[in-house]
């Protein structure tokens, strides 16, 4: 609908006079209770983009009158409300002092004005109608208009407009230009009052310039100026200004300023005709906002998430427009063609909403609202017939992430001997789209080395060295990975990579004292359940399910006793317990306890989904298409579990190793056998006292009741704690929050999954059937749906995980960030591939891993020759192409581990309670002895996994703080970890007694074969004869110098410090 | 380790060092500062090089700095505003009665009746600012400091203020302010850290090692732990016994073959770092103890700093080597509180009489001393001094004699750096629970920091996992420079 139409039809309610045309179209003025406009207003604010020339045949000139246009009435409000957003065009305005340029003075429209008339007030005796900032004996600043006829110094006429500055503050009326055009402005400031001798004068101003900023002013232009003098030549302060360039939005200023000669206070209250008009001539109407480009995607943004399909506050839907001409418990939303009797309009001016805390409208938003239903709220579609405002449209799902992988055929590649696997055909299409190709193979002991440290996390000791090279027949290395990946220390090694993405910790608060440790009791059997699941290449999909909803798979709560599956279940559910939870303190309530969930959805959603949603927890995500919605949606999934309104402590979550009955049978047992114990304990005190006393030969009985009381006390059983998640409680309904903030509850909300990854709507958690009774079921719910084949994220996030182990970087370089803001996948189609090729394998790990390391791509030496090398640099600097294997540093378990393996003093015993740290004043956290003397040397997976305070070597190599989780380990090169190499008792030690060992090892004191034994023991690899020489050279210097070091003691130790030891070859 | 240990080798394969150390360091990409490599980190987007440094070379900021370096004197625990820096005689007044508002507390033990300070306060200086009686140096140094007295923050716990004054967010894992600086700035050393912490070799402060954590920025950017006693730096000593010349031969053992394994890696720059690293750890040796030697201090100075006094001579210590070490170049140093009576020294729950007097007697002269000091010898303009602690404390009684959390209102003040000198900032209502006049925000002090280092706030970003992150993250913050508080 075109401005003259809706101008036609009566669109503009307020008292508006127009001469449009020459021809003059005036309309009653339609009062508002509770929203009052001061003065007229033209029907059409604007903003500079976005107005756009009407046809030329209509756009003429448009005039606006002050004197005809000030209404102040019976019923109305302020009219100082904030209404630059309003297609108002006249503000009351005023500015402290009445000195200085007034640019720079304070402004105000403060809604401090009263109503005079409303006092029953008059001016000199004289009906008024009029707005005081001040009333009483000074009533001072005010504008208004005589509503008959009045003489005070000059002579009035009913509907004249004065105005009148205070002592100390100017009264400023501005006018804002709804339109673009050339202005002109005529009038006249009239001083108009005798008393008060020479203090009764005003400065008068007339200037242009952007809105009032209310606490910089604004920079001024002055248009015109002068002084007005009742009675003097001066006294009319006439103006007349042409062909000003105006555009929609800009203000011209009318100012009044008490003026004096100095022999006084200047006089306030100096009554001043104001008479101006404002005509636009070419005037350029601003464009009427589309419903469906700029209405629909408003109110979705500020309004649906609360009156929406999901939720409908007040009853009141505004997907559409006939929800909101139809209205809620209020009325209808808005009144076609009239913003001021629109409810919507009212609450959104006045900021009752969107809610206290909630983004506010803008100006520009609130004025093409408003600038929309003036014109008649037009829709291009039919308002009845409008589909539910989609949050996120087909366009979002397109991102690469988002869609399911798939399998994309085998592309043609040059280089076909070099083709191994599948995987090599994608890596090296796109190095021969580039002109490169893949390096040559790696040596074979360089490859022993790199798949022994990338599937154990340990160096190939001398046997398996030496087991390797003896094997000379095809498949040598494919039969190497296959007793690699039996290897019961493989799980200890990619268990302890998944423990980075869940945040495995051992404590449950902050830890953020050093000297003290709050214990997960128990936490261990989660990390021992890790590690079992990957020796057993337990299929992710279930993995993943015992994670999240172990406990809703069995039903451990009616059964009578536990099967190792029943436990495995529970605790498999560690991993939601890893989250920092410090509500066991009395001062934390609701607000802690939905921080622990918001926690929680940070490592689910990044370790599993390569997602970070915590951005949509107070708006909808800022750089993926995750409404705020979504967040709660997949938050109401851990709510029955986390429930904010019946909460468990975290120590009290925790459920024993055994079913209930069973406790009660072995706490049974074992009192029946402490009370016996006990017996005996008294008959053995009596014979130990009788025999003390020599009053009887009991040495017989002392020794049988010493026995049968140890046998006794070795029947007792134990149970210990497991650290698991279930439902707790009540189920209390699942809300939003505004702006994420835990005390401001808004809609109910529906468990269930992203909106992106949902054809159409999002979908819901549904319970499914065989969720254990009594379980909410949407942890299981949300399981399955994460498991699905077609996943777009799941498996895609799990093999490029792996890849980044194998090969220092991921296929997308942001394995916790597969969002738009992540990186891009490098071979996006060989990502696919392994992906459906990992769930089509059942979810296989340890086929993932003969994947890649069976292709040509894994094999490749880290090096080239210069000439290649210079070549393949000049077109991929940072070789993310792999036209080589990346050199990786050895992370921080790997090196203290390796010089355990170098020494001979690695400790192979798994799992069990985590081997205890201590961290004395100067920080340098160090492993406490245990029971067992050789438990100081067990490998890094089964130190105490600390928040803030690992092993100080561990956490110099990188070894991760954990306030959430890790999803990537950085790999820094530190002066602090050469010092620790150097100096740090553990190298030092185990560099002396792998010493010893390499003696032991070689053949009598030969030199030469001790230098080998070094070598073998510590990079796994023969010595070169220019390093031969070099080191039997320093050994026999250092023996010469008579140091008093041990010289092959020296030797080792810098072979440990050495690079090649710190990287994967 | 003998530090003649530590001059310049050859390699095994003859190749000199370059003359400037630096200079060739900065050439080969490396450094104390390349201590992790852009090349390996970030590989954000396919074969594109990254444009975010991760070393300490040092490069110009987005202006022209007012200030090159930061001491962070932290006090934390909350010291108690209405104590120390912001007069209350309504307070006084009111004293006994049920305040007028409801106040948000922390503890559970609080009387929700006001406590007025058992604390008499004097104008101080030309500036004739009012301090509490507990600061007499503080005071004396009036003319000098800035104070800011409408300070507010997000948390009315410690672990989460201290995340807020330190990374900008409540919760953990995000850089520290100094990260960030270093990040910004590097630093014009190559064998000291560009961040420095001095704690009480008694212990750690609460939050412990958070608190200088560089989160997701680089590991450099990490603060270094320099101990005030005993070894300097971590595993800086070589074993007891160790000769220097069979040091010095299994190094150049260790870099003969460094070198032949490198041939087949021209072009990783991290070997290249690491081979470094071991002449820089021995250079290191000789820098970080020299900066800490407090005997090369006069002995004026060092009674200035109140060494020779059983109660300063701790915290003194880990002030004067603060200043020491910015003189040698060190870009931020972090001092510490001490730990006893407990890991947050301004945390008065109750006996407020007994603990606020005698954490002030340890605190106080140190304080105002460095800000002194660095006067007398010119560096007041390059160095900005912050005095600052988590939140501040309620004007109502906990328990008998204490007072309970606030994150409503605060003070702190800053000397030198640029900022205004003798002056007061802002202002809290009638009983210092809230500040209400000039309210400055935390995220408002990092812009103003950052800002007189010659950083602009909202252009100091790094990606993170795909998003351009800041300390100040103005959009959510709407954090300004407070131009108010500068001169």
């Amino acid at each position: 609908m075109r401005f003259l139409e809706w101008l036609a039809r009566g669109g503009c309610e307020f008292g508006a006079t127009f001469h449009y045309n020459g021809a003059v179209m005036k309309r009653t003025v339609q009062v508002v209770t509770g929203s009052w406009v001061l003065a007229t207003v033209l029907c059409g604010a604007a903003h500079a983009q976005e107005s756009k020339p009407i046809p030329k045949s209509v756009s003429k000139s448009l005039t606006w009158d002050f004197q005809q246009t000030v209404q102040a009435q019976p019923g109305s409000n302020n009219p100082q409300a904030d209404r630059y957003g309003l297609p108002d065009v006249w503000h009351l305005l005023r500015t402290t002092r009445s000195t200085g340029p007034v640019g720079s003075r304070t402004w105000h429209r403060d809604g401090r004005y009263t109503l005079l008339k409303l006092r029953g007030d008059g001016l000199f005796g004289a009906p008024i109608q009029a707005w005081t900032f001040r009333l009483g004996p000074a009533l001072a600043p005010f504008v208004g208009r005589y509503t008959a006829a009045q003489n005070v110094g000059v002579n009035f006429q009913a509907g004249e407009t004065v105005i009148a500055p205070g002592p100390d503050h100017a009264i400023v009326v501005g006018w804002r230009s709804p339109v673009a055009g050339k202005l002109e402005i005529q009038g006249e400031f009239q001083h108009a009052q005798s008393c008060c001798g020479k203090n009764s004068q005003i400065n008068w101003y007339v200037q242009r310039g952007p809105a009032p900023n209310l606490e910089t002013g604004f920079k001024e232009v002055s248009l015109a100026k002068g002084r007005s003098d009742f009675g003097t030549p001066s006294e009319h302060g006439k103006f007349h200004l042409k062909d000003l360039a105006v555009r929609p939005g800009d203000f011209v200023y009318f100012i009044a300023d008490s003026a004096a000669d100095g022999s006084g206070t200047p006089h306030h209250g100096d009554a001043t005709r104001l008479v101006a008009r404002m005509t636009v001539h070419g005037a350029m109407m601003p464009r009427v906002a589309s419903y469906e480009k700029s209405i629909r995607p408003l109110l979705a943004r500020h309004c649906v998430s609360c009156h929406g399909e999901d939720s409908r506050e007040a009853r009141l839907d505004l997907r559409t427009l006939a929800g909101m001409l139809a209205g809620g418990e209020s009325g209808p939303a808005i009144v076609r063609g009239k913003p001021s009797l629109s409810f919507l309009v009212r609450l959104v001016d006045a900021g009752e909403m969107p809610p206290r805390g909630e983004t506010r409208l803008s100006d520009a938003e609130r004025s093409i609202l408003k600038r929309w239903i003036l014109a008649g709220a037009p829709a291009d579609t039919d308002p009845g017939d409008v589909p539910p405002v989609a949050l996120v449209t087909d366009a979002d799902r397109k991102h690469w992430a988002f869609r399911p992988p798939r399998g994309h055929r085998l592309p043609e590649v040059k280089g076909r001997d070099r083709v191994r696997s599948p995987v090599d055909v994608f890596v090296l299409k796109q190095l021969e789209d580039r002109g490169l190709g893949l390096a040559s193979d790696a040596q074979r002991s360089a490859l022993l080395r790199r798949s022994s440290l990338d599937l154990l996390g340990l160096p190939p000791s001398p046997e398996s060295q030496k087991a390797f090279r003896a094997d000379t027949r095809p498949g040598a290395y494919a039969r190497l990975i296959d007793r690699l990946l039996a290897h019961p220390q493989y799980g200890e090694r990619w268990g302890r990579h998944w423990m980075d993405a869940a945040g495995y910790v051992d404590v449950r608060l902050f830890d953020g004292d050093a000297a003290t440790i709050y214990f997960n009791e128990g936490m261990w059997r989660y990390r021992d359940y890790c590690i079992a699941a990957h020796n057993g290449d337990v299929p992710w999909d279930r993995f993943i399910t015992e994670q999240l909803a172990g406990d809703e798979l069995v039903a451990w709560d009616k059964l009578k006793r536990w099967t190792p599956e029943v436990q495995r279940n529970l605790i498999a559910t560690g991993y939601l317990r890893n989250v920092e939870d410090p509500t066991s303190e009395a001062q934390y309530g609701v607000k802690e306890r939905y921080d622990v969930l918001f926690d929680l959805m940070k490592t689910v959603s990044s370790s599993l989904m390569g997602l970070t949603l915590e951005c949509a927890r107070c708006h909808s995500h800022k750089y993926d298409p995750i409404p705020q919605r979504d967040f709660y949606r997949f938050m109401a999934c851990f709510e029955p579990a986390l429930n904010v309104h019946d909460w468990r402590k975290p120590q009290e979550r925790f459920l024993n190793s055994v079913s209930a009955a069973e406790k009660v049978e072995v706490d049974a047992h074992n009192k029946s056998v402490d009370s016996r114990v006990q017996v005996l304990g008294k008959q053995l005190k009596s014979a130990e006292a009788s025999a003390k006393a020599k009053q009887a030969d009991t040495a017989g009985l002392v020794d049988s009741l010493k026995r049968q009381i140890a046998a006794l006390n070795a029947t007792k059983r134990g149970y210990g704690k497991i650290q698991a998640l279930w439902d707790v409680g009540t189920g209390s309904p699942s809300r939003m929050l505004r702006r994420g903030e835990w005390n401001k509850p808004s809609i109910p909300i529906v468990p269930g999954f992203l909106e992106v990854l949902s054809t159409g709507r999002a979908e819901t958690a549904t319970r499914p059937k065989d969720a254990r009774e009594g379980s909410s079921g949407r942890r299981l719910s949300l399981a399955r749906w994460l498991t699905r084949p077609d996943h777009p994220l799941t498996a895609r996030v799990i093999v490029n995980r792996a890849w980044h182990h194998h090969f220092g970087a991921g296929i997308v370089t942001t394995p916790g960030n597969f969002g738009r803001n992540g990186a891009r996948p490098t071979h996006p189609q060989l990502l696919d591939w392994l992906a459906v090729d990992f769930v089509e394998h059942g979810w296989s790990l340890k086929h993932l891993h003969r994947r890649i390391m069976l292709s040509s791509t894994y094999r490749q030496a880290s090096h080239r020759d210069p000439v290649d090398e210079a070549k393949a640099v000049a077109v991929d600097p940072g070789n993310r192409l792999l036209w080589r294997t990346n050199l990786r540093r050895i992370e921080a378990e790997v090196v203290r581990d390796s010089v355990l393996v170098a020494s001979g003093q690695l400790d192979p015993t798994p799992g069990g309670k985590p081997v205890m740290l201590t961290t004395p004043a100067n920080g340098l956290s160090k492993i406490k002895p245990g029971p067992m003397p050789t438990s100081v040397n067990r490998r890094s997976v089964y130190l105490l996994a600390r928040r803030v305070y690992p092993l100080r070597f561990l956490e110099l190599f990188d070894s991760p703080i954990v306030p959430v989780n890790c999803t990537k380990r950085p790999q820094s090169a530190t002066v602090l970890q050469s010092l620790a190499l150097l100096n740090s008792q553990f190298v030092v030690d185990q560099a002396a007694v792998m010493a010893d060992r390499v003696r032991r090892r070689a053949k009598n004191d030969d030199v030469a074969d001790q230098i080998s034994w070094a070598f073998r023991l510590s990079l796994a690899r023969e010595p070169d004869a220019g390093e031969l020489a070099a080191c039997r050279q320093f050994l026999v210097d250092q023996a010469a110098d008579a140091v008093g070091n041990d010289s092959l003691g020296d030797l080792c130790q810098m072979l440990l410090c050495t690079n090649e030891f710190l990287y994967v070859p | 380790m003998d530090p003649t240990v530590s001059g310049t080798i050859s390699s095994s394969g003859g190749q000199q060092f370059p003359a400037t150390r630096r200079r060739m360091l900065a050439e080969a990409g490396a450094g104390f500062g390349t201590l992790a490599l852009a090349g390996l980190l970030q590989r954000d987007g396919l074969l594109a090089a990254n444009e975010e440094p991760s070393d300490l070379l040092p490069r110009p900021g987005h202006a022209r700095p007012r200030a090159r370096a930061v001491i962070q004197l932290f006090q934390n625990g909350g010291p108690s505003q209405m104590d120390l820096f912001d007069e209350k005689p309504e307070l006084t007044r009111q004293h006994g009665k049920v305040p007028s508002r409801e106040i948000e507390t922390f503890q559970l033990d609080n009387n929700n009746v006001l406590l007025k300070s058992p604390y008499n306060f004097y104008e101080a200086g030309e500036c004739g600012m009012r301090l509490g009686e507990l600061i007499p140096h503080v005071s004396s140094i009036a003319d000098e400091i800035c104070l800011v007295r409408s300070m507010h923050t997000g948390h009315n716990n410690h672990p989460f203020a201290i995340n807020m004054m330190q990374t900008g967010k409540t919760f953990a894992g995000r850089p520290a302010m100094g990260s960030w600086i270093c990040y910004g700035l590097g630093t014009e050393r190559d064998d000291l850290p560009g961040y420095v912490v001095l704690r009480s070799p008694k212990g750690y402060n609460t939050s412990g090692k958070m608190v200088w954590s560089s989160g997701w920025l680089p590991a450099v950017y990490q603060g270094t732990e320099f101990n005030s006693s005993g070894d300097v730096v971590h595993y800086l000593s070589s074993r007891p016994g160790t000769k220097a010349s069979g040091r010095r031969r299994a190094l150049d053992l260790l870099a003969k073959l460094n070198r032949r394994h490198q041939e087949l890696y021209p072009r990783e720059s991290e070997l290249e770092a690491r081979i470094q690293n071991y002449e820089l750890a021995a250079r290191m040796q000789v820098a970080a103890s020299g900066a800490l030697d407090l005997k090369q201090e006069s002995k004026a100075t060092r009674a200035a700093y109140g060494l020779d006094n059983p109660v300063t001579a701790a915290y003194g210590a880990r002030v004067l080597m603060a200043r020491r070490l910015v003189e040698a170049g060190v870009r931020f140093v972090q001092v510490f509180p001490p730990v006893s009576p407990s890991s947050q020294p301004w945390d008065n729950h109750n006996n407020l009489p007994r603990d606020l007097p005698n954490i002030c007697r340890q605190t106080d002269q140190p304080s105002a001393a460095l800000v002194k000091d660095l006067k007398r010898r010119g560096l007041l303009d390059d160095v900005m001094v912050m005095w600052t602690g988590e939140f501040g404390r309620l004007p109502i009684s906990e328990a008998k004699d204490g007072r309970d959390h606030n994150r409503n209102a605060f003070s702190l003040w800053m000397a030198g750096g640029g900022f205004r000198a003798g002056h007061v900032h802002g202002g809290t209502d009638d009983f210092g629970y809230a500040a209400v006049e000039d309210r400055v925000s935390v995220a408002d002090l990092h812009a103003t920091v950052l800002h007189q280092l010659g950083l602009d706030h909202r252009r100091l970003t790094y990606r993170h996992s795909g998003r351009p992150e800041r300390l100040t993250d103005p959009e959510v913050t709407g954090a300004r420079v407070v131009d108010e508080l500068l001169a």
